[in-house]
């Protein structure tokens, strides 16, 4: 992104977002704070132009791949029971949820989870997030990061609340 | 191994392999209470000499998609070709599912096996109980529920009288998968044995496969290419995924049918305290606590008083003593004069080989056993304690984020922390990892910047003595130069990292007597590593000191060690002994600063020396067992490459602190 461009590829999803004018406003701020927020997938990101240096540090911390917190769409999504937008990322700690499907695009990487017992239909619930999402299913505890929780998609099984 | 029977130990990490192989061979292997412990199959002897066992490590599939994973398979294919071989499938009682999902694809290799339900105390703890003969009928196998630890249980498989069959279950995986397993199986000759396991390998795409089944499948290889680009259309996730979540569903039927859920015992203090080791906000403060426990119990402890009281009370005021006096009263004069110093020296203050200034004795024996070896043997103890327990992959899970900063994940905390051990035996371990990226930089930053316990022994010791500011200082410098140099290598080597994912055990009381056993194994094959090294650097300086070589070197090296580090110019003894072992450098720079150390507040000058000292040789070249296992790992070339790299670095970041510091501290 050179500093003339008006637009930025979101790094999740690849919608192109024009700089100017509002964000996504997926929150209240409506593109007052320095954070932009993608239209086609919700997740926020530093704002290349208004904080260079926090999207440069971003970037370079390897986080590029990664939203910086839940948006309130992804949040929404979580909270429905049974909605396809769910993964395990977005599940709300003590929940329990059924195991959809795997929407990685890395073949290895659904394997290496499957292998770990996480296949479609297995029952987990979600212990922690921080420092790392850690679930339980059966008694196997996992530990994973949210990069790879948010390629699980799961249905809520318990009453959502 | 010719026609010898072979018994494979087979199983998902960390359910007792490594125990039931000790029960079965009286071979003693480390067995510890976090998943990776076996990077290297074990080879023992049946104790009922019915041939050889082998303990795998532990896998998850047997689709290869780690490296233990591929030993683990190409063990199998190897040895179920051979005919006389069978295995002993290894559960976790509590944790069937998981166990099952891998006698599903031993089965489609038709490998004779007994399984083995392990941990069935916990499992009973939470209200599971197992349907063992149910199982046994389901699968057409001996089913065994145990407790390895305590040897419940393994009557029958101890006493040879338990009969080894093959798995009888098969997976249906679905008309797309079914229709090319059978395409696949025409390549095969119709006597191999395991058709069907060895065409899901192949359609997979496991790589690397075995003879004589990489040369059937050799032919053929364009159409299964095709064969396998055409399933992956039809299965979402791959083909490996698909195979894996086919086996993992009729594992899951088959569980749930066998094991039976009543109401669970009270929680324990032991899962208490595992959820709060884990916890993100209490994980801290726990880290910390055990953190300051293994100083107080190493730094202090160990490296305080039991090295006062042996190289004090011990070697200095008895053993050298009565060694002089022995010898001089058994030696021809010629001979005592060159062995410990001519006559009225104070005992092992002379220029004797055995006793003196630079004695085999009196120096190279005395820094092995009374500096080195009682803060080892503390270490070795603690960390056998926190191996067990399973504490670890809690503060794997805790420092997950920090490793990221240097291209790594908290997978990586388990070499890393074993590498405060051993270097040489952690950069072994380095095999857990996923990528040959996150293994390279592992393996640099365990050469580097992660002192060994002998090492850490003796720079904690001194630390201890001189102030928090100068642990601070050392600790700071420490982790900055790793995580600086891992964040640099990261950004600068080629490849991939992995994403973090890692099983945590649940944590137990560690037993009495495996903490023992494991605490003197390591110290037994420490001893055997170190001395001759010992010996060997403390032969070289006496016969630089002997040819008056040692004040050449002394000048020789002076710029950098005088002027750069701003050190004494015996230091570069330390150093020069340090290319050896870097502990044995440790030591002798204790030994050159012990008179400051001794007085209690030494000046601020010699404080900066000291910690820039302890720096540099903490950053110094690996010891050359390290190197080897660098080289055997990694390649010559590599280990070259990172040699070259550290001995300039250690110096230099030694040099930039020595620097900063005079300015600060002075």
């Amino acid at each position: 992104m050179s500093a003339e461009s008006l637009s930025v590829a979101c790094p999740r999803c690849g919608t192109v977002l024009p700089l100017a004018g509002t964000c996504g406003g997926a929150c209240g701020a409506a593109g007052g704070c320095a954070l932009l927020c993608c239209t086609g997938c919700g997740i926020a990101f530093p704002h290349p132009r208004r904080s260079w240096l926090a999207y440069r540090l971003w970037r370079w911390l390897g986080k590029g791949q990664r939203p910086l917190a839940p948006t309130r769409g992804e949040a929404a999504g979580a909270a429905g029971r049974g909605d396809a937008a769910a993964t395990l990322a977005t599940l709300p700690v003590g929940a329990v949820a059924r195991i959809g499907s795997h929407a990685s695009a890395r073949p290895d990487r659904a394997h290496a989870l499957a292998a770990l017992g996480l296949v479609p239909g297995t029952e987990v619930r979600l212990r922690q997030r921080h420092p790392a999402i850690v679930l339980e299913a059966g008694e196997t505890v996992l530990a994973l990061d949210a990069e790879l929780a948010r390629d699980i998609r799961v249905s809520r099984v318990d009453r959502a609340g | 191994m010719g026609g010898e029977p072979v018994t494979l130990l087979i199983g998902n990490p960390n359910v007792g392999k490594s125990v039931l192989f000790g029960q079965l061979t009286g071979r003693y292997t480390t067995v510890s209470n976090y998943p990776g412990t076996t990077v290297e199959v074990a080879l023992g002897r049946h104790r009922l000499g019915e041939g050889i066992v082998m303990d795998l490590p532990g896998v998850s599939s047997l689709l290869a998609g780690s490296e233990d994973e591929r030993i683990a398979r190409d063990a199998v294919l190897e040895h179920g070709q051979q005919g006389a071989c069978r295995a002993v499938l290894v559960c976790d009682g509590k944790n069937l599912r998981r166990g099952l999902a891998l006698a599903l694809p031993l089965a489609e290799l038709e490998l004779p096996l007994v399984l083995v339900a392990n941990m069935a105390d916990e499992a009973a703890a939470r209200g599971l109980r197992l349907d063992a003969a149910g199982l046994s009928a389901a699968l057409g196998v001996s089913v065994l529920p145990a407790v390895a630890t305590r040897g419940e249980g393994l009557a029958p498989l101890l006493e040879g009288t338990c009969t080894f069959r093959p798995v009888r279950a098969a997976v249906d995986y679905g008309p797309a998968l079914e229709g090319a397993i059978a395409r696949v199986g025409t390549w095969l000759p119709s006597d191999l044995p395991g058709r069907r396991g060895i065409a899901l390998l192949l359609l997979a795409g496991a790589e690397r496969l075995p003879e004589p089944i990489a040369r059937h499948a050799q032919p053929h290889a364009a159409t299964l290419a095709a064969l396998r680009a055409e399933l992956a259309g039809a299965l979402p996730g791959g083909v490996a995924f698909a195979i894996q979540c086919a086996r993992q569903a009729a594992a899951d039927a088959l569980a749930q049918r066998v094991l039976l859920r009543g109401p669970a015992r009270r929680r324990g203090a032991a899962q208490v305290l595992g959820d709060l080791a884990l916890h993100p906000v209490w994980g801290v403060p726990v880290a910390l606590g055990v953190l300051y426990a293994i100083y107080l119990f190493v730094g202090v402890l160990g490296a305080g008083m039991a090295v006062n009281f042996l190289e004090r009370s011990v070697f200095a005021a008895r053993l050298v003593p009565w060694l002089d006096a022995g010898l001089r009263w058994l030696l021809p004069a010629v001979l005592e004069g060159w062995l410990i110093g001519p006559p009225g020296v104070a005992p092992g203050h002379g220029p004797g080989l055995i006793l003196g200034d630079y004695g085999l004795f009196s120096m190279g024996l005395s820094y092995a056993f009374a500096i080195v070896l009682p803060i080892v043997g503390f270490f070795f103890l603690v960390f056998s304690v926190l191996e067990d327990s399973g504490y670890l992959p809690r503060l794997a899970v805790l420092l997950n984020r920090v490793f990221k900063l240097a291209g790594l994940n908290g997978k990586a905390v388990l070499p890393m922390i074993l590498g405060l051990g051993c270097d040489t035996m952690a950069t072994m371990t380095t095999r857990i990892l996923p990528t040959p990226k996150e293994r390279l930089i592992v393996t640099l930053l365990l050469a580097l910047a992660v002192p060994c316990s002998a090492q850490l022994g003796v720079v904690m010791g001194m630390l201890a003595a001189l102030s928090t500011t100068a642990l601070l200082w050392w600790l700071g410098t420490i982790i900055g130069v790793m995580l600086a140099v891992g964040a640099v290598a990261a950004r600068v080597l080629p490849g991939e990292s992995s994403p973090f994912v890692l099983e945590i055990p649940p944590l137990r009381w560690p037993a009495l007597g495996n903490i023992v056993v494991k605490t003197l194994a390591r110290m037994e094959w420490y001893l055997r590593e170190v001395v001759p090294l010992f010996l060997l650097g403390t032969g070289v300086l006496w016969l630089l000191n002997a040819l008056r070589l040692l004040g050449a070197l002394e000048r020789l090296t002076a710029p950098l060690v005088q002027g750069l580090l701003g050190l004494p110019a015996q230091a570069s003894q330390a150093f020069l002994i340090g290319f050896l072992r870097r502990d044995y450098g440790a030591a002798g720079l204790y030994d050159l600063f012990r008179g400051a150390l001794a007085s209690g507040q030494p000046p601020a000058q010699v404080q900066v020396q000291i910690i820039v000292a302890l720096v540099t040789i903490t950053l110094f070249v690996p010891c050359i067992a390290n190197v080897f296992m660098i080289v055997k790992e990694r390649g010559l070339r590599t280990a070259l490459a990172i040699t070259a790299f550290i001995f300039p670095f250690a110096f230099a970041v030694g040099g930039a602190l020595n620097f900063v510091l005079r300015r600060l501290l002075t």
